[in-house]
């Protein structure tokens, strides 16, 4: 991975050594921000592109949910997993957040989540990528008949993209260390 | 009464039993169990007594008996009854008792919510500061390298299972258990504290056993620390297999015994050191056998303690099914 492709993220939470340490098991492998405070999380969301942001619930001043209310407004896009000692309720269905970790958590609990939520996410873009191929598919094959469409070098082409994105999609729901969010995934497509 | 009651209650649903007999028998079998039980009292068909010994403590009782009296008032409150009415001596007797049951009901919910909060408040106070030490753990292991930060570690991990058995505690009644095949001598040596010159003697061949492993750990961690807080650290403490168990048990069934050569215990405190609150030192936290207990009843088993060969203290642990 090039330093260019490297995922960048926000770090928030009040206690400056949980923060830190945090940074400590994700810096080899990504670009890393630290934030102690949610308004100083906010403008740093607001002056830099990041890929994912690990935030606790609970922080003086603004809470880490009022951030994550201002993250769903803005309509910003990236990836969002609560760190917090605050146990989950009903109330997390409605939260606008892709993880939930319940402190304290473990250097392997946090990366692993970290790795899931870009997973997930990357799932979803192949997803979204697929839809829009399967969809020409459709088109193309309501239109003509399939031997006009043998002929069509273009139209090969789109088949043979669609298979290679249905087995890199596979590929991506097998990499899901739980079984069941796996097999959720693979009984999606 | 009974219908009587259901026609003047609006928003409770009553579920009514001609006999105490099959009053008991819902109580076994009722896939939820009610929030208050409402009696009357006319031996044979209705004893309130047979079903004051049946219920749980905790399932509160209106004793509302057709023919009252003030002897029986005094013998129904002193066998666990929560509340007594005579409806003959009330205007509306029905709706008297509807309204206790929405009294109790409010006060059992109200209860509940404090517990709720109160757990919530122990998990988020208990686990932040646990978090902190962690990562300071982490973050010093990369300027310096001691063993004695693996010590620590292993303290931390303990106090977060403790804390998340605390917090299960006081969220849920009794303690819920998914047991496992599990290798006992392994959870015993995980079990046996670190920083302890005491001595461990293990049984030959100890069994693969139905447990939960981490209350198995919490179990045994706190029959070992009671064991050294209460003999000091030059004690011995055997632990293997009883070698004739109960035999009146299933085959599958064993026992273990954990047996120390400290000072013992007195048959007379037998019985109350598996209370909460109940310590025998200074150190005690009166929680560490009493918790122990509800293990062992969750697991379905059964704990004895008795005098070691060498005076000290003998727990039996009874009913364990090997895997």
């Amino acid at each position: 991975m090039t330093e260019e492709d490297r995922k960048t993220i926000l770090i928030v939470d009040d206690e400056e050594m949980v923060a830190e340490s945090y940074e400590l098991y994700l810096q080899d492998d990504y670009e890393t921000i630290v934030e102690l405070s949610g308004g100083a999380a906010l403008m740093e969301l607001d002056q830099r592109e990041v890929d994912l942001v690990l935030i606790d619930r609970r922080m003086p001043g603004m809470s880490g949910d009022v951030v994550v209310d201002h993250i769903e407004k803005w309509d910003m896009d990236f990836q969002v997993i609560m760190v917090t000692a605050v146990d989950p309720d009903i109330d997390i269905i409605d939260m606008p957040c892709d993880g939930y970790l319940t402190k304290p958590v473990s250097e392997d609990e946090l990366v692993d989540a970290v790795k899931r939520a870009f997973l997930i996410d990357h799932y979803e873009d192949l997803i979204a990528e697929y839809n829009q191929l399967s969809e020409k598919y459709e088109v193309l094959t309501s239109q003509f008949s399939s031997r006009e469409l043998a002929n069509k070098d273009q139209f090969t082409d789109l088949e043979a993209q669609m298979e290679e994105m249905e087995a890199e999609i596979a590929n991506t729901a097998d990499q899901f260390s739980d079984s069941k969010l796996s097999d959720a995934f693979s009984r999606l497509h | 009464m009974g219908s009587q009651i259901e026609a003047a209650s609006e928003t409770t649903q009553i579920v009514i039993k001609e006999t105490t007999t099959a009053g008991v028998g819902y109580l076994d079998d009722a896939e939820t169990r009610p929030d208050c039980i409402v009696t009357d009292h006319d031996p044979p068909e209705w004893d309130c007594f047979e079903l004051l010994e049946t219920v749980p403590p905790e399932l509160p009782v209106v004793l509302a008996p057709g023919r009252g009296s003030s002897s029986l008032a005094t013998r129904g409150l002193r066998a666990g009854a929560e509340t007594y009415l005579d409806p003959s001596t009330l205007d509306d007797g029905p709706a008297a008792i509807v309204t206790e049951i929405d009294r109790i009901i409010a006060e059992r919910q109200h209860s509940d919510d404090r517990i709720e909060r109160f757990s919530s408040i122990v998990s988020h106070e208990l686990r932040s500061p646990i978090q902190t030490a962690k990562s300071g753990l982490d973050l010093a292991k990369t300027e310096c390298d001691s063993h004695y930060l693996d010590s620590v570690a292993e303290t931390i991990d303990q106090l977060e299972e403790l804390t998340d058995n605390l917090v299960d505690e006081l969220k849920h009644d009794e303690i819920a258990v998914e047991t496992e095949s599990v290798d006992l001598e392994a959870v015993i040596q995980e079990a046996w504290p670190d920083q302890t010159t005491a001595t461990l003697s293990i049984g030959s061949e100890l069994p693969t056993i139905e447990a939960e492993r981490s209350r198995l750990r919490q179990l045994l961690d706190n029959l070992f620390r009671n064991s050294i807080r209460h003999g000091g650290d030059g004690i011995t403490v055997r632990i293997g297999v009883i070698e004739s168990p109960n035999s009146s048990g299933p085959n599958d069934h064993i026992g273990l015994y954990i047996a120390d050569d400290g000072p013992g215990i007195e048959p007379d405190r037998r019985e109350e050191i598996f209370e909460y609150g109940y310590t025998g030192s200074t150190g005690g936290t009166g929680f560490g056998l009493a918790i122990v207990s509800e293990i062992v009843e969750a697991f379905d088993w059964e704990i004895t303690v008795t005098e070691s060969d060498n005076g000290g203290a003998r727990f039996e642990l009874h009913e364990v099914k090997e895997f």
